[in-house]
C-alpha cells in the first residue's frame, strides 16, 4: 500500500504502480522446512546451562556465561532518541534453535543435511570446496575472478554447519573454526581473549550476548602469517520466533594478516528477530585485520511489520605498535540497526579506518556509526559514512571521535554523507568529537543531498530508466566505499543498493 | 659571508643522515649554484640554513659572518639578512599580503635596532618593486599566496626578497613549476637585486636557469656531500650527460 | 524599584509554567546537553562580590549607552530615541504590550532541548528590559551592563520585538556579576533585521548562562556575533525558529581562553520549519592554559523545509597540551531538497605558516598573533557593520598580543 508521498513532476504514476515492495524483491525471503530443534520458550539461568550443555562446554565457559546472565538481569535497554524500538519481550524468544539432525557436530560437509547445503548454494554461497581442476584449470594465484579462493564457515541458526578449506588453512598455521569448537580445542587462546576487548560490562546487548550466545567464528593468525586466503562467514536465521547471538572473535598476532567477510541474510516473517552479535578484534605488533560486511537481513515489508532487530557490538583493540583494522559495512537489511564498529587505538603509529553505506527504505531505522578511540601517539583514523535513506526512513549517523590526553600527534578525519530520497524520510548526524590534546588534528566534514535532479535527467535523457538512474547516482555517492570493499562483496554490494532502494523513488 | 665546515645533519624523526659532511664557502658579492639528484639532501641544506625543525645537527659549523649561525632563532637569522625562496610557498588564509610584508620589513628593522617605515613610504616601496615584478595590486589585497598560481607564488618570494633587502640569498628550486617567461621575470629580479655586497646559494635541478642567473661556482651534491665543483661548464656538463657519473664518486668518498 | 506586583496575565502564566516544570530533565552530568559542560552554573551561587572582582570588567566597545543595568537597577539615557521599558514595569502592568509574547518561546524552546535553567528564569525575574522597535536606525543601540555589588544571583529576562521592515542594530556590553541567569526572547516581524552583538562577559570569573530565543517570520534576518574573551564558565544557548520562507540568519562565535581551566560552552538550535532559509553557524575557539571549549550546534530541518541553506563550521586552535574542544554538530533532516554541511576541525597552529613568517623576520609572538588574528577572521566577517567590525577587530587584536606570555 503506498502512501501518499509527494509525487515530483518527473515521474508518472505509472512508474510508481509498477514498482514492487520491497517485501517481494528480498530474494532471501524463503525459508527452509527443516527439523529443528528448540529450547523451552524464555530466558532463564537454566537456559544458559542448557545453551553451555548442548555445547560440551567446559565449566569455566559456563561460569563466565552465568556471571554475564546474573549482571544482565540487573541492566535496563538502553533508550535512543532517534530510534522508535517496539518493547522487545525477551521472555517470548527462543534462545536456542539448532537443526534436529545435527546433535552431532558433522565431520565433514558430507555430513551435512542436503537441505542445509541447498540453502547456502540458493544464497550463492560455494560450500564445496573448489577443488583444482588438475590439468584443466590453471589455477592463477593472481586471477581475482570465480576461481578465488574463500574459506567459508557457514552459520545456520547460530550454528556452524561446516567450514572450508581447514586443511589448507591448518598448514599455514590459521585456526578458522567455530567458536563452539574453539572453546574446545583451544581454550587457552580462547580464555586469553575473549571478552578482552567487549567485556561483559560493556553494554545491554553485549550482556545478553555474552549469556546465550551460542556460535560465531574463531580466527587465529599466527605470528608473521598472512592468511593464504579471505576468510568468511555466512549467518543465516532460519528457526522462527529466535534470537540470533554469535559471538566472533579474531585474533591476530605480530605481523600477521587477515582479510575477514561476514554475510547475512534471513528469511521473510511476521514477526520481529532479534539479532544481538559481538564482534571481538585483536590486533598486535605489526598486524592488519581488514573485516567487511554486508547485511542484508530482512528488513520487515514496507508497512515495518516483521525484520531483523539488529543490535551488534563490534570493536577492535589495536594493542600493537602499528597495528591496523579496517570495518567495511555495507548494511541493506534489519528493521532496525544499531551498529558502531569501533577502535581502540592503542599502539602507537595504529590506525582504524571505517567506511560504511547504509541504506534505509520503508519503515527502516538504522542508528549506526563509529567510535575512534585514540590513546596511543601517531595515530591514525579514518572515517567515511554514506547514508542513504528513502521512503519513510530514518537513518542516523553517530559517531565519537576522542583523542586522548596523551595521544600526541593523532590524526583524524571524518567525512559522512547523507542522500534523502524523497520528503518522508530523515537522515541524522550526532557526531561527537573530543580533542584532548593540542598536536591532534581532527577533521570532519557532513554534507546532506538528495539525488541532483540534472544528474538524474541527463540519465534517462540518455535512456537509462530512473530507478536504474537512482541506483547509479547512488553507487556513486558510495563510490569510495565500495572500493574498499573486498571484490565479491563490492559487486554484491553493488547490486543490493539497487535492490534496496527500490519503490523509493517518488 | 657564509662558512659551512663538515656539517652532518639527520631527520629528527626517521634518525637517518642526509648531509654527511659538507662544507661550502661563499664570499660576498658571489653566486653558488648547487645541483644534483633527488635525495642527495639539497633541500635538507637549504633548511637547516633557514632554521627549519625537524632536524638533528650531528657535528660542524656554520658561520655567517663570524657569527654561529646554528645557534639563532630563525627570525634572528631573517634580521641578520638571510633570505630563502621557497620551493613551494606556503598560502596562509586569512593574512593580508600587505600586512605581512610590512609587520615582516618592520619586524626586521626592530630588531636591527632601526626604525619602523611609516605607512606611506612603505606603500610607495611595495608598489614599485611590485610594479617591475608584473605583481598586479589586486594580487597584493589577497591573503599571502592565497588563489596564486605557481609562477605568482614565486614572483611574491622576490618581492619579498628585494623588500626586505637580505645579504645572504638561497634560492630553492625557485625554477621549478615555471615558464620559460615566468623564469625570466624572476631571474630579472634577482639579478637586478645582486652586488657585490650580497651573495646568492642557488639551489637546482636543471641547469636551464643558470642561463639566466649565472653562477661563479657550480657544486654537485650527491649522498650528503659536495663532489665536484667547478664553474659553470660544470653545469652545462651536467646537462648533457646527468649525474651518472656523479653518483660513483659520492659512494667513493667518506 | 522592587516590584512585589504582578499582573494577572503574569501569574496564570507562571502557575501553567510551574506544573509543567516537572516534565523538563534537570542539570545532570549524564544529559547529553551537560555532558562535559563545567555545571558550576548550578551549584556556586555568589556569595559575595569584592573589589578584585570588579578588576578588568570595563568590557570591549565604550560607546554612549541608550541603557545601563547596574545590578538589578535599569537607568535609561534621557535621550531616549528607542521605547524601552522595564520588564519588571511590563510584568505589573495589566495591559502590557508584552502580554502575548513573554514566555512562549521559552515554552517552545523546551521541545527539542531540555532548559531547566530558562525556566527558573521565567518564573523569577528580576531585572531586564522590554523593547519595542517600530523605526530602522543605523545607530547601534548600546546596553551597558554594570556590577553593583549589593545585588547578587539575579535572574535578568529581556524581551525585544522587532516591528516589520525594521532594521537595527543592538550592541551588548560590559560585565554584570550580579545577573548569573539571562533569558532574551526575541521576535521578528516580516522582512524585520536584526544585528545583535554581545560583547558581555569578558574576564568574568563568575558562572553564567545566557539564553537567546528567537521567533523569526517571512524574509526576516537575525545575526547574532558573539565575543567571549576568558570567561571563567558562561554557557551561551541561542534557539531560533524559522517560521516563514526566505529567512536568513548567521549565528558567530568567537572565544579566545587562557586563563587556567576556563570554559566556554556554545550551543545553538536552529529550527528550519519553511522553505528556502539560510541559516550559518560560525564558531571560532583559541585556547591556551588548559582551557576547554565546548561547541554543540545543530540544523533540524523540518518536512516543509525545502530548499533548505544550512552552513555549520566550528574550528578550534588549542594552543597548549592540555587545552580541550569538545564538539558535536548535529543535523536532524527530514526534507530530501536541502544543502546541509557541517565541518569541524581541532588543531594547533599551523607549522609551516608559522615558519614561513618565521623566516621573513617577523617575531615570534606576532607570528602567532597573525595567525590567531586570521583564525578567527571568518566569524568576524559575519558582521555586517564595516565600522563596528573594524573597531573589534583592533580591540580583539590587542587582546591577542596578551596571549603569549613570554
Amino acid at each position: 500500500m503506498t502512501d501518499n508521498y509527494e509525487v515530483r513532476d518527473v515521474i508518472d504514476k505509472e512508474t510508481l504502480s509498477t514498482v514492487k515492495s520491497v517485501g517481494d524483491t528480498y530474494k532471501y525471503g524463503f525459508s527452509t522446512d527443516i527439523e529443528t530443534e528448540y529450547a523451552p520458550l524464555g530466558l532463564n539461568e537454566d537456559i544458559v546451562k542448557l545453551i553451555s550443555k548442548k555445547n560440551n562446554e567446559p565449566k569455566w565457559m559456563l561460569d563466565w556465561r552465568l556471571k554475564a546472565f546474573n549482571r544482565w538481569k540487573k541492566l535496563k535497554q538502553p533508550d535512543w532518541a532517534l530510534l522508535k524500538i517496539p518493547e522487545i519481550d525477551f521472555q517470548d524468544q527462543y534462545y536456542y534453535a539448532r537443526p534436529a539432525n545435527m546433535k552431532e557436530k558433522p565431520k565433514s560437509l558430507d555430513e551435512v543435511d542436503p537441505k542445509l547445503l541447498e540453502t547456502y548454494s540458493k544464497l550463492g554461497i560455494p560450500l564445496t570446496e573448489q577443488k583444482k581442476l588438475a590439468g584443466v584449470i590453471e589455477e592463477n594465484p593472481e586471477d581475482k575472478s570465480e576461481n578465488r579462493k574463500v574459506a567459508v564457515d557457514a552459520v545456520f541458526d547460530s550454528v556452524s554447519v561446516g567450514t572450508t578449506f581447514k586443511e589448507e588453512l591448518k598448514s599455514a598455521g590459521v585456526i578458522f573454526c567455530s567458536i563452539s569448537e574453539a572453546i574446545k580445542e583451544y581454550p587457552d587462546l580462547v580464555k586469553k581473549y575473549l571478552g578482552s576487548v567487549v567485556p561483559i560490562s560493556d553494554n545491554f546487548f553485549a550482556c545478553l550476548n555474552a549469556a546465550v550466545f551460542s556460535d560465531g567464528s574463531f580466527v587465529y593468525i599466527p605470528k608473521g602469517v598472512r592468511c593464504p586466503m579471505e576468510l568468511s562467514t555466512y549467518f543465516r536465521i532460519n528457526a522462527e520466533n529466535t534470537g540470533q547471538f554469535e559471538r566472533t572473535l579474531i585474533i591476530a598476532d605480530d605481523n600477521s594478516y587477515v582479510s575477514y567477510l561476514e554475510g547475512c541474510t534471513a528469511p521473510q516473517r511476521d514477526e520481529s528477530q532479534l539479532h544481538a552479535a559481538v564482534v571481538e578484534l585483536v590486533i598486535l605488533d605489526e598486524a592488519e585485520i581488514k573485516y567487511s560486511t554486508v547485511q542484508n537481513w530482512f528488513p520487515g515489508d514496507e508497512n515495518g511489520v516483521g525484520g531483523i532487530y539488529n543490535f551488534v557490538t563490534k570493536r577492535a583493540d589495536c594493542r600493537g605498535r602499528n597495528s591496523k583494522v579496517m570495518w567495511t559495512q555495507v548494511e541493506t537489511g534489519s528493521a532496525i540497526t544499531w551498529k558502531y564498529p569501533s577502535c581502540v587505538l592503542k599502539g602507537d603509529n595504529s590506525s582504524g579506518e571505517f567506511y560504511s553505506i547504509a541504506i534505509t527504505n520503508n519503515m527502516q531505522q538504522a542508528d549506526t556509526g563509529t567510535k575512534m578511540i585514540h590513546l596511543g601517539k601517531n595515530t591514525n583514523s579514518r572515517i567515511v559514512s554514506k547514508g542513504i535513506s528513502a521512503g519513510k526512513a530514518q537513518n542516523t549517523y553517530r559517531g565519537l571521535v576522542q583523542i586522548g590526553g596523551r595521544s600526541q600527534n593523532s590524526r583524524n578525519f571524518t567525512q559522512c554523507d547523507s542522500l534523502l530520497i524523497g520528503n518522508k524520510c530523515g537522515a541524522h548526524t550526532v557526531p561527537y568529537i573530543e580533542v584532548n590534546n593540542s598536536s591532534a588534528r581532527a577533521e570532519h566534514e557532513a554534507t546532506t543531498s538528495k539525488v541532483d535532479e540534472d544528474q538524474l535527467f541527463y540519465c534517462m535523457q540518455r535512456g537509462i530508466g530512473e530507478e536504474d538512474a537512482v541506483a547509479l547516482i547512488v553507487n556513486g555517492f558510495c563510490k569510495e566505499v565500495l572500493q574498499a570493499l573486498p571484490m565479491e562483496f563490492a559487486m554484491e554490494a553493488q547490486k543490493l543498493v539497487a535492490i534496496s532502494l527500490e519503490g523509493s523513488v517518488g | 659571508m657564509l662558512n659551512i665546515d663538515d656539517l652532518k645533519v639527520s631527520l629528527e624523526e626517521e634518525e637517518k643522515q642526509i648531509i654527511k659532511g659538507l662544507s661550502l664557502s661563499i664570499k660576498p658579492g658571489e653566486v653558488h649554484a648547487i645541483m644534483g639528484p633527488n635525495g642527495s639532501g639539497k633541500s635538507t641544506l637549504s633548511s637547516v640554513l633557514a632554521g627549519k625543525d625537524g632536524y638533528i645537527i650531528d657535528s660542524g659549523t656554520v658561520n655567517f659572518d663570524g657569527s654561529d649561525l646554528l645557534e639563532a632563532e630563525v627570525e634572528e637569522r631573517a634580521a641578520l639578512g638571510i633570505f630563502m625562496a621557497f620551493q613551494y610557498p606556503i598560502e596562509i588564509p586569512g593574512v593580508g599580503n600587505m600586512n605581512f610584508l610590512r609587520t615582516a620589513l618592520n619586524s626586521q628593522r626592530k630588531t636591527r635596532g632601526q626604525e619602523e617605515l611609516n605607512a606611506a613610504d612603505f606603500l610607495k616601496l611595495v608598489r614599485g618593486i611590485a610594479k617591475d615584478l608584473e605583481i598586479s595590486d589586486e594580487m597584493m589585497k589577497r591573503p599571502v599566496n592565497v588563489g596564486a598560481s605557481g609562477g605568482e607564488k614565486k614572483r611574491n618570494e622576490i618581492l619579498q626578497m628585494c623588500l626586505l633587502e637580505p645579504r645572504f640569498v638561497i634560492l630553492d628550486e625557485t625554477d621549478s613549476g615555471l615558464d620559460v617567461d615566468a623564469m625570466k621575470l624572476v631571474s630579472k629580479g634577482v639579478n637586478n637585486f645582486s652586488s657585490s655586497s650580497r651573495s646568492f646559494l642557488v639551489i637546482t635541478h636543471y641547469q636551464r636557469l643558470l642561463n639566466y642567473i649565472v653562477p661563479d661556482f657550480v657544486h654537485i651534491m650527491v649522498d650528503g656531500r659536495i663532489v665536484k665543483t667547478g664553474d659553470k661548464t660544470l653545469a652545462l656538463h651536467v646537462e648533457e650527460t646527468g649525474y651518472k657519473d656523479f653518483l660513483q664518486l659520492g659512494k667513493g668518498k667518506h | 524599584m522592587i516590584h512585589a506586583n504582578t499582573s494577572s496575565w503574569y501569574d496564570s502564566l507562571s502557575q501553567e509554567l510551574k506544573r509543567s516544570s516537572a516534565s523538563i530533565e534537570k542539570v545532570n552530568r549524564r544529559s547529553e546537553y551537560w555532558r562535559k559542560s563545567n555545571l558550576d552554573i548550578v551549584s556556586d551561587l555568589v556569595q559575595e562580590i569584592s573589589e578584585t572582582d570588579l578588576i578588568n570588567l570595563k568590557g570591549t566597545y565604550i560607546h554612549e549607552p541608550e541603557l545601563t543595568i547596574d545590578g538589578d537597577i535599569m537607568e535609561l539615557a534621557s535621550d531616549k530615541s528607542y521605547k524601552i521599558s522595564s520588564i519588571m514595569d511590563e510584568i505589573a502592568d495589566e495591559d502590557s504590550f508584552t502580554k502575548n509574547y513573554f514566555g512562549k518561546l521559552e515554552e517552545k524552546s523546551q521541545k527539542l532541548v531540555p532548559r531547566p535553567l530558562a525556566r527558573d528564569n521565567s518564573l523569577n525575574p528580576k531585572v531586564g528590559y522590554a523593547l519595542s522597535l517600530s523605526e530602522s536606525s543605523k545607530k547601534p543601540l548600546v546596553i551597558h551592563n554594570k556590577t553593583n555589588k549589593s545585588a547578587r544571583n539575579c535572574f535578568q529576562r529581556n524581551l525585544i520585538i522587532v516591528k516589520k521592515g525594521v532594521e537595527a542594530t543592538i550592541i551588548e556590553t560590559g560585565n554584570n556579576l550580579s545577573v548569573f541567569n539571562s533569558v532574551t526572547e526575541i521576535y521578528l516581524d516580516e522582512n524585520a533585521k536584526l544585528n545583535y552583538l554581545d560583547l558581555t562577559g569578558e574576564n568574568n570569573i563568575f558562572p553564567k548562562i545566557s539564553h537567546k530565543f528567537c521567533d523569526m517570520a517571512e524574509k526576516s534576518t537575525f545575526n547574532h556575533f558573539g565575543l567571549r574573551l576568558n570567561t571563567k564558565s558562561t554557557r551561551n544557548e541561542i534557539e531560533l525558529h524559522l517560521n516563514g520562507p526566505g529567512i536568513n540568519t548567521s549565528i558567530a562565535n568567537v572565544s579566545l581562553i587562557n586563563k587556567k581551566h576556563h570554559f566556554s560552552d556554545e550551543n545553538v538550535l536552529i529550527n528550519h520549519n519553511a522553505y528556502e532559509c539560510k541559516s550559518r553557524q560560525v564558531f571560532k575557539s583559541v585556547l591556551e592554559n588548559d582551557c576547554t571549549s565546548i561547541v554543540r550546534g545543530k540544523i533540524y530541518v523540518a518536512p516543509e523545509a525545502q530548499k533548505t541553506d544550512g552552513y555549520q563550521s566550528s574550528r578550534s586552535l588549542l594552543l597548549n597540551e592540555n587545552s580541550k574542544f569538545l564538539c558535536k554538530p548535529e543535523l536532524e533532516i527530514y526534507a530530501d531538497d536541502v544543502i546541509c554541511s557541517h565541518g569541524s576541525t581541532s588543531s594547533s597552529l599551523d607549522r609551516e605558516s608559522l615558519f614561513y613568517l618565521l623566516s621573513r623576520g617577523v617575531h615570534r609572538n606576532k607570528a602567532k598573533e597573525m595567525l590567531i588574528t586570521a583564525f578567527i577572521s571568518e566569524a568576524l566577517d559575519e558582521i555586517e557593520d564595516e565600522s563596528i567590525k573594524s573597531e573589534l577587530s583592533n580591540y580583539i587584536d590587542v587582546w591577542t598580543s596578551s596571549f603569549f606570555h613570554e
